[in-house]
């Protein structure tokens, strides 16, 4: 494959120009999650949170 | 290797000055160009299709993970030539399901998935993803470690010596290959992951029971649906086709190669080909296992060293030999994919260069945690008495639960109109995708359940 400098430089700036190298991606802005999204994100920590002491219980009492 | 960093303008657009991992990526970006827009030849169309492959093999075929392979072989030692074998089918759809939207997600947006997460939700919901899937993503990694000793034992290497040359160099790939070259390089590791698909066509399988088994034949789940057996495999499958690293992966992958939105088809064509290659070995090593494991005494249990023994003694000697190097395979690449997830995810999580095109000096925040996670991983499964198999099978639970939450980080973002405009998804993606993410809580629940009662 050929390296930048071997490319024609209109070449170069135009496909730049077509695909939006240089510019700034456009801002994120920030969306608070709503309250069933939160509650549903919370009861899936505690479902983790209870699965992996499941899983530490077992493989303490495989390895015991 | 890395190119020089360019701190003057550049000469090819003479009044800009490219930053180095930009200037690496519109190498590849005009290569694409000059094959898309050049002669319609058939070779032409061939090269052009060769590169943009990439982040859907990677993924599919790292999925195929040495963890994957043991729980495959687990499968058809218990179960046999039945119910396995076309489900694998079935998880080929789910995982062409969850992994096209990532493509979609990486192209549109041009943003990694612990970035989007990270400024669209907020840190604390981003430092949560974040450490569910570095979490995930190190003890994955032992299991491909497990997979690298174990393949070891069957050549008389000895582990200490393969275990550290392994990590060393999924390091090395990581840290001092371009993106091009550690994709290409990557790409060709993956491909050997389909020697499970000869190793099985030679062995001489019962063809008959295969096609029967795709119409309902031999279907037998002893003790029935609920069986804490059955119930432990069908999450483990599950958990090796769909798994948090890889949707952070290929996203990342997708926003590193510098796919855009007119490189989606492209994606999609790329995911396709790692989808069917996942299958295809899923299938075939359950079917090696099912015929050749499966009904021997004691086969529910036994580990993956006694089953390359056995296939050995039943099958020939070439078959163990050739197995040992496709799990030997299968835990370097997934080493690879995964330490490349976590590099990314933490890159785009702190806002940091994190690109596999900067130079180590200049982006030594982006690579550490990869290195560091490699260095645990590798460590522990090192430790001389530690229960591999038992521990590659809690890793596939861990690394499963943490599923359903990424699940859902996903699908927000994937209808969220104002980033991916009209490449939201559809009433029947979303549906579907519901309906997968209370599966896997079903079945991890009850996986849960069944081990508890097991254990008790």
């Amino acid at each position: 494959m050929k390296e930048l400098d071997e490319y024609d430089p209109q070449q170069i700036r135009t496909l730049l120009e077509q695909e939006h190298w240089l510019d700034p991606l456009p801002p994120v802005r920030r969306v608070p999650l709503t309250g069933w999204q939160r509650a549903v994100f919370w009861g899936l920590r505690i479902y983790i949170l209870i699965m992996i002491v499941v899983v530490a219980w077992g493989f303490s009492r495989s390895v015991g | 290797m890395k190119a020089p960093l360019q701190t003057q303008p550049s000469s090819v657009t003479d009044t800009v000055a490219l930053p180095e991992d930009v200037s690496l990526r519109l190498a590849d970006r005009l290569h694409v160009h000059a094959l898309r827009h050049g002669r319609a030849t058939l070779w032409n169309r061939l090269l052009l299709g060769l590169t943009l492959i990439g982040p859907g093999i990677l993924v599919m075929l790292g999925d195929n993970d040495a963890g994957g392979v043991v729980t495959y072989m687990q499968t058809g030692a218990r179960y046999g030539i039945g119910l396995f074998v076309p489900l694998m089918i079935l998880l080929g759809f789910v995982a062409y399901l969850v992994q096209e939207m990532t493509i979609r997600l990486g192209a549109v947006t041009r943003r990694g998935h612990a970035e989007l997460i990270w400024k669209r939700y907020g840190p604390f919901w981003g430092a949560f993803s974040l450490f569910d899937l570095v979490a995930a993503n190190v003890l994955t990694l032992m299991t491909e470690f497990i997979g690298i000793r174990v393949a070891s034992a069957v050549f008389g290497w000895p582990y200490g010596l393969t275990i550290p040359l392994g990590a060393l160099f999924v390091v090395l790939c990581l840290v001092y290959l371009r993106y091009w070259t550690w994709e290409r390089i990557s790409l060709l590791i993956a491909a050997f992951n389909l020697v499970f698909i000869p190793i099985t066509l030679f062995s001489h399988p019962d063809w008959s029971a295969i096609a029967h088994s795709l119409v309902g034949g031999g279907w037998i789940l002893t003790g029935g649906l609920l069986a804490p057996a059955f119930l432990i495999l069908l999450s483990a499958n599950i958990g090796t086709t769909i798994a948090p690293w890889q949707l952070f992966f290929q996203q990342s992958c997708v926003v590193d190669k510098g796919l855009l939105e007119k490189d989606i088809n492209a994606g999609r064509r790329d995911l396709m080909i790692g989808v069917v290659g996942m299958v295809l070995v899923a299938m075939a090593l359950i079917i090696l296992s099912g015929q050749y494991i499966h009904g021997q005494a004691g086969a529910d249990h036994f580990s993956i060293g006694t089953m390359i023994h056995l296939l050995k003694i039943r099958v020939g000697p070439w078959v163990a030999s050739l197995f040992a190097l496709g799990l030997l395979e299968a835990g370097l690449i997934a080493s690879i994919v995964i330490t490349a997830s976590t590099s990314w995810a933490f890159g785009e999580a702190f806002d940091i260069p994190r690109s596999l095109n900067a130079r180590p000096q200049q982006a030594w925040g982006f690579y550490a945690p990869g290195i560091v996670s490699v260095i645990i991983a590798a460590g522990v499964v090192m430790l001389h008495g530690i229960p591999l198999g038992f521990l590659n099978l809690t890793v596939q639970v861990v690394a499963t639960i943490f599923m359903p939450a990424a699940l859902l980080f996903l699908l927000m973002l994937l209808n969220d109109r104002e980033l991916m405009g009209d490449e939201v998804n559809g009433p029947v993606r979303n549906t579907l995708s519901i309906g997968l993410m209370a599966l896997l809580i079903l079945c991890n629940a009850l996986y849960g359940l069944a081990s508890f009662h097991v254990l008790l």
